[in-house]
């Protein structure tokens, strides 16, 4: 048969073979089922960060001038390049999530304990190489959010006694966040930190075939069952659950729109992504005079903690009634952890509030006037003016538009906005990204407004 | 009762299933990706070359500038072209780019040929080669003319 010689040649060669068939009949305990899923959940959505990651950085440039505008470029251009980019932003999440579970599961069922505790340590090194890398990748679209997070976790980073300042200005490239720092967050994003967490994984993945999955103290018995088929397909049936919800997040929500970098725009609010509202929480709650504690040291406690946990924790077996102090403490850490970042959502401005929004929403003024002010403000934001001009005011790289209200019809107006490449495929003009229709009605308001003063209307 | 076997096989198609169709959907998003750079082949361009009462039965080099989108990047584009309104009073138009090499030639209106000054290439007025290693003739362009204003179709 011809499948059995390309196997016996392959086994000669490689002993792939029997290595796939070790690997599948790896004897597990017959209690292994769901709750031993989530890393598996983490591994195929890290999967699809290095597949999406690779091909956004087809296109991504790392330049000051360009991060932005090659990322709209993706996001606006490439065919199915707003999926692509929404699956990365999204998977990070996810992973994060995915990750919190895996970890509250072995934290709850004690198998951190010896012989896994490395298994423990590597993952928590992994968690950490998984924020840094959710951290580098928020600066390169170059907007506000990515900027503002850069700025100030590098200040938190500098915070460490003695060797912190130049911590931020290594990360920094220099004195201040811009070239250099993008550069090297491209660098850190795209080369080390997938290596590192390659490595990381591939360690956490033989310490785990090593050791076995932990039987639970409720399993005392030594019965075994093959890793294939049914804890396979208990993988399988969990990360279909979680790609499936990715995928579903990323077509709905898309990539959330923000403004590029605006120094001087003093109405946008910084706000962490969710995974660090938490420490954004205790970071406001911390007096001056607690500042480096809030900072570093007590972060800084939490990681040392959670890295020695198989040493601190000295219970005779892993039962939950055997490790009831440790389970105390995880558990009250766990829930001020959620409430801290429960508050952080509903301490206001999470969603960007533009200034366009609010003026929109201004009720003390005549609603026609709100919207062309709205729509103004609309076509500040979007940086129209480094393009074109109205009366003198901004580029002639695009047509001017002191006048465009007498030039052009509403509605063509509104689709052309909306999908220039559908009138125009060769044009330079970006598709105007707004986070509701109200916004892009007040642009088109407004830009109709724009009339020559004799006109009459 | 299905025997052991025949369920182990099941499940196995079952997990190679959902393993290929995740790979399918992963694969088609990537697919349609990275064929971007397929789909916008082609597109025509026109420019501006200028009146043309402008020209006349004599060879002109227009220097043409345009801005041509490259992915995110805008750029510009130089061309040099020779222009005449020949008996028939249609314009002429031939690239100045030298086929051998892509150097810039130069008409010689005593000679009546162009001369590439880089590799001593010639070609006749219409665009045919005399002499030397140039493998082609020079590119003739088309223009189309509105309202007394040529543009010329670049591909």
């Amino acid at each position: 048969m011809m499948i059995e010689t390309v196997k016996n040649w392959l086994e000669n060669r490689t002993g792939l073979p029997s290595w796939m068939h070790r690997f599948f009949n790896e004897p597990i305990p017959a209690s292994t089922g769901w709750r031993n899923t989530l890393g598996s959940l983490a591994g195929a959505l890290l999967l699809i960060q290095l597949l999406t990651g690779f091909l956004l950085a087809l296109y991504y440039v790392p330049h000051p001038e360009a991060a932005y505008e090659s990322t709209a470029y993706v996001e606006n251009q490439v065919p199915a390049g707003w999926l692509v980019r929404a699956l990365h932003y999204w998977g990070a999440s996810f992973i994060i999530v995915a990750l919190f579970l895996h970890s509250a599961r072995v934290f709850y069922t004690g198998t951190y304990r010896n012989p896994r505790e490395l298994t423990w340590v590597v993952g928590i090194l992994l968690f950490g190489t998984i924020l840094a890398l959710a951290f580098t990748g928020q600066y390169l679209p170059y907007n506000q959010m990515g900027y503002w997070a850069a700025s100030v976790g590098i200040e938190i980073g500098s915070s460490a006694p003695i060797v912190g300042p130049y911590i931020g200005t290594l990360l920094r490239g220099g004195d201040v966040l811009g070239a250099l720092t993008l550069s090297r967050f491209y660098a850190l994003h795209i080369v080390l930190l997938p290596a590192i967490l390659i490595a990381l994984v591939l360690i956490h993945l033989y310490l785990l075939r090593r050791h076995g999955p932990a039987r639970t103290p409720r399993d005392p018995s030594d019965d075994v069952v093959p890793f294939f088929p049914m804890q396979v397909l208990r993988d399988a049936i969990v990360i279909t659950a979680g790609l499936g919800m990715l995928a579903g997040a990323s077509v709905v929500l898309k990539t959330p729109y923000i403004a590029p970098i605006d120094l001087t725009d003093t109405t946008y609010v910084p706000r962490p992504e969710w995974y660090f509202l938490a420490h954004f929480e205790l970071l406001k709650l911390a007096p001056p005079s607690l500042y480096q504690v809030a900072t570093f040291w007590f972060p800084g406690a939490v990681i040392t903690f959670l890295v020695a946990l198989p040493w601190l924790d000295r219970s005779p077996t892993s039962a939950p009634s055997a490790r009831k102090g440790i389970i105390g403490i995880g558990s009250v850490s766990l829930i001020i952890f959620l409430a801290l970042t429960a508050y952080g959502f509903t301490t206001g401005g999470h969603e960007e509030a533009s200034e366009a929004d609010t003026l929109l929403a201004d009720d003390s003024v005549d609603p026609a006037q709100a919207r062309l002010a709205a729509g103004r403000a609309v076509y500040d934001e979007q940086m129209c003016a480094t393009c074109h001009r109205i009366n003198g005011d901004g580029e002639t790289r695009g047509p001017d538009l002191s006048h465009v209200g007498i030039r052009l019809q509403e509605d063509y107006l509104r689709e052309w906005l909306r999908d220039p490449e559908q009138f125009a495929p060769d044009t330079i003009m970006p598709s105007v990204m707004v986070e509701d229709e109200a916004l892009l009605d007040a642009l088109v308001a407004y830009l109709m407004s724009l009339k020559p003063e004799d006109s009459g209307d | 009762m299905t025997t052991p076997v025949s369920r182990r096989k099941a499940l196995a198609m079952i997990v190679s299933g959902i393993g290929a169709f995740w790979t399918m959907a992963a694969a088609t998003v990537s697919g349609v990706f990275l064929i971007g750079p397929l789909r916008k082949a082609g597109a025509g361009r026109r420019v501006e070359l200028g009146k043309v009462t402008s020209f006349d039965s004599e060879f002109r080099l227009v220097h043409l500038a345009f801005h041509v989108s490259d992915g995110w990047h805008t750029k510009e584009e130089k061309i040099q072209v020779y222009v005449r309104l020949n008996e028939q009073s249609e314009l002429d138009i031939l690239s100045a780019k030298c086929s051998h090499l892509g150097c810039a030639v130069n008409w010689n209106g005593e000679g009546r040929e162009f001369v590439c000054p880089c590799h001593a290439g010639r070609y006749g007025e219409d665009g045919a080669v005399k002499d030397g290693p140039p493998p082609a003739p020079l590119e003739r362009l088309e223009a189309s003319i509105e309202a007394e204003t040529a543009y010329l179709n670049l591909a």
